[in-house]
């Protein structure tokens, strides 16, 4: 680009210093961001550290006491178990399941933008909603429930059920963003490929997976990233159970903070998924970085 | 004076025409699947809503009358009519601060080089990912300090705490696609910095700003879990409370809880179909390498 789009600082104007102006216009809302998000962070890591138990009249400093005690919980331990079964399933079929259809709807026929909102308009519905309305279908006396032997009564089933219902509802997003990717190939690229006699299945591994990969890797990451910090489905859907199957490391702290008030425990369970979450965090930016930077 | 608009990206869809048959196959197929794994099962819940409650064990697909009392005994048992003042109420107010905010914050970013706005980004990007769960735990806490539990203040503070990094994002990404010669034209007109920042930048990124709008009404008839934790008076937070009310008071009442789940669906759904376009576009910003 011959001419860059920022304007430089020395242009006076508006009576405010030049100097000062762009702190003044991102100042607000990086404070408000920055208040929920860093301040709480420092204040979750200052809990993590008690013993705070709203059961108990006063807290002491207990060093790692909570980490060690996280590390020896057959339930959290459990709960790990279950996110990792629940987030790497419903990523993979996600995935797999959204390219395809994206595949399917990049070509013109009628009725495919109604496809289209079909599969993003459960992404739209609220959780709690999609829990109940799945519920409905899924519990015993349900139509499914009936068809499937109630599934939401045994371990697995309860498990499966929940995956397929999140993966229900996380395709469209992943539909979307493989859509936006495959409408931005350059159309020539497969006449070219055409014209040197490249097959169908050559030309969708050479030209389209390629193509699609960031958009496709950035889906991924945003739904696990979601979906490792996802409560409410669980909550409308199987409560975390039977006993605690469907039990997530995110269901297990918010029960633990907002259900038993242990707030020392609940914090430090955040800060393992935080630093999970920055994990991911850390990848999705280097990633973005290796694409090349965005606008 | 005329000023091409500069559209963010085109989503309408285009492709080329199915003449293979074995991608029209996929095409045919893929499409079969999608209305009966997408379309089947929401048709059945209205069809339930609809439905009779004294019909609710029978075995036939199809009502044998039709009837709104299932709407009517949700909205009573799920309060659902407070709930939707309050979600409408809960947005507007959002809204009124995210869009000034998110747009100042969004041109400052766009617009100026200085020293931080690395930092700044990052911090930006970084909320933009990251889910709110971690942090309920020390917001209910302050919030507990400062008495703005069960406050409507509280939530509207949260969702805008959510929903900056979003429209910071997207208004950046907008502003940059206008070019920046249009404001120093201004300034030559004895424009200042912002005036020339309002009378012209900003009502060429309305469209954007419609987008983050959108987004917000969305997200805020989405949320659930935020609410249920900071708000536990009756009648104030989120449509999905009086929907968990429902479902945790009268689980039995099957065609109820159905026509509860369409209602609190209805405006989200509905704004969606309308803007699909703005809404897409929201999805994938910050997301799409272009």
């Amino acid at each position: 680009m011959a001419r860059s789009n920022t304007i430089s600082t020395s242009l006076r104007g508006g009576g405010v210093r030049p100097g000062a102006l762009p702190y003044l216009l991102v100042g607000p809302g990086a404070v408000f961001v920055g208040a929920f998000t860093l301040l709480a962070l420092a204040y979750t890591v200052f809990a993590s550290f008690t013993d705070w138990d709203i059961g108990k009249p006063k807290w002491n400093f207990i060093g790692f006491g909570n980490f060690v005690r996280a590390a020896f919980d057959p339930l959290m331990i459990s709960s790990l178990a279950a996110s990792l079964i629940f987030v790497g399933s419903v990523v993979f079929l996600s995935v797999v399941v959204g390219f395809t259809i994206a595949v399917a709807l990049n070509r013109k026929f009628r009725g495919r933008s109604t496809m289209r909102a079909l599969v993003v308009v459960p992404w739209v519905i609220s959780e709690l909603a999609t829990g109940v309305f799945w519920s409905l279908l899924l519990r015993t006396d349900g139509i499914l429930g009936q068809a499937f032997g109630g599934p939401l009564n045994s371990a697995n089933g309860a498990m499966i059920s929940l995956i397929l219902v999140e993966t229900w509802r996380s395709v469209g997003f992943v539909v979307v963003m493989v859509l936006a990717s495959l409408q931005s190939i350059d159309q020539t690229l497969y006449e070219a490929a055409k014209v040197d006699g490249a097959s169908r299945l050559r030309m969708t591994w050479s030209i389209t997976i390629p193509m699609v990969t960031p958009g496709l890797v950035t889906a991924a990451i945003l739904l696990m990233v979601g979906n490792f910090n996802l409560v409410t489905i669980i909550i409308a859907l199987t409560g975390g159970g039977p006993i605690s199957a469907t039990t997530t490391t995110a269901l297990y702290m918010y029960q633990q903070s907002f259900v038993y008030f242990h707030i020392g425990y609940g914090a430090t369970i955040a800060i393992v998924m935080s630093v999970v979450n920055v994990m991911a965090m850390m990848v999705f930016m280097a990633i973005q970085k290796n694409v090349g930077v965005r606008h | 004076m005329t000023i091409a608009v500069p559209a963010p990206n085109d989503f309408s869809l285009k492709g080329r025409r199915a003449t293979d048959p074995g991608g029209l196959a996929l095409t045919v197929l893929t499409c079969a699947c999608i209305t009966a794994v997408f379309a089947l099962p929401m048709l059945w819940i209205v069809l339930k809503s609809i439905q009779p409650e004294s019909e609710v064990f029978s075995n036939n697909i199809l009502p044998s009358s039709l009837t709104l009392d299932n709407y009517a005994r949700a909205v009573k048992s799920g309060h659902l009519l407070s709930y939707t003042l309050s979600t409408v109420l809960l947005a507007i107010a959002t809204c009124c601060l995210v869009l000034p905010l998110g747009f100042i914050a969004g041109y400052g970013l766009a617009r100026f080089k200085f020293a931080g706005r690395g930092t700044l980004m990052f911090l930006f990007m970084f909320s933009l990912t990251i889910p709110g769960l971690v942090n309920l735990l020390a917001i209910y806490q302050a919030f507990t300090a400062i008495r703005l539990i069960n406050n409507p203040i509280g939530l509207v503070l949260v969702y805008t705490a959510s929903s900056l990094p979003l429209a910071t994002w997207l208004s950046r990404a907008f502003i940059l696609g206008i070019p920046v010669d249009i404001e120093e034209a201004g300034l030559v007109d004895g424009c200042s910095r912002i005036g020339g920042m309002f009378r012209i930048t900003l009502p060429l990124c309305l469209p954007g700003l419609g987008a983050v709008a959108i987004f917000v009404v969305v997200h805020v008839f989405q949320e659930f879990i935020i609410a249920q934790t900071l708000v536990t008076t009756r009648g104030i937070g989120v449509v999905s409370q009086g929907l968990r009310m429902m479902q945790s008071q009268y689980s039995l009442d099957y065609t109820a809880l159905a026509a509860g789940a369409i209602l609190v669906s209805i405006v989200p759904v509905g704004l969606f179909l309308i803007m699909q376009r703005q809404f897409i576009a929201g999805m994938t910003a910050g997301s799409v390498t272009s």
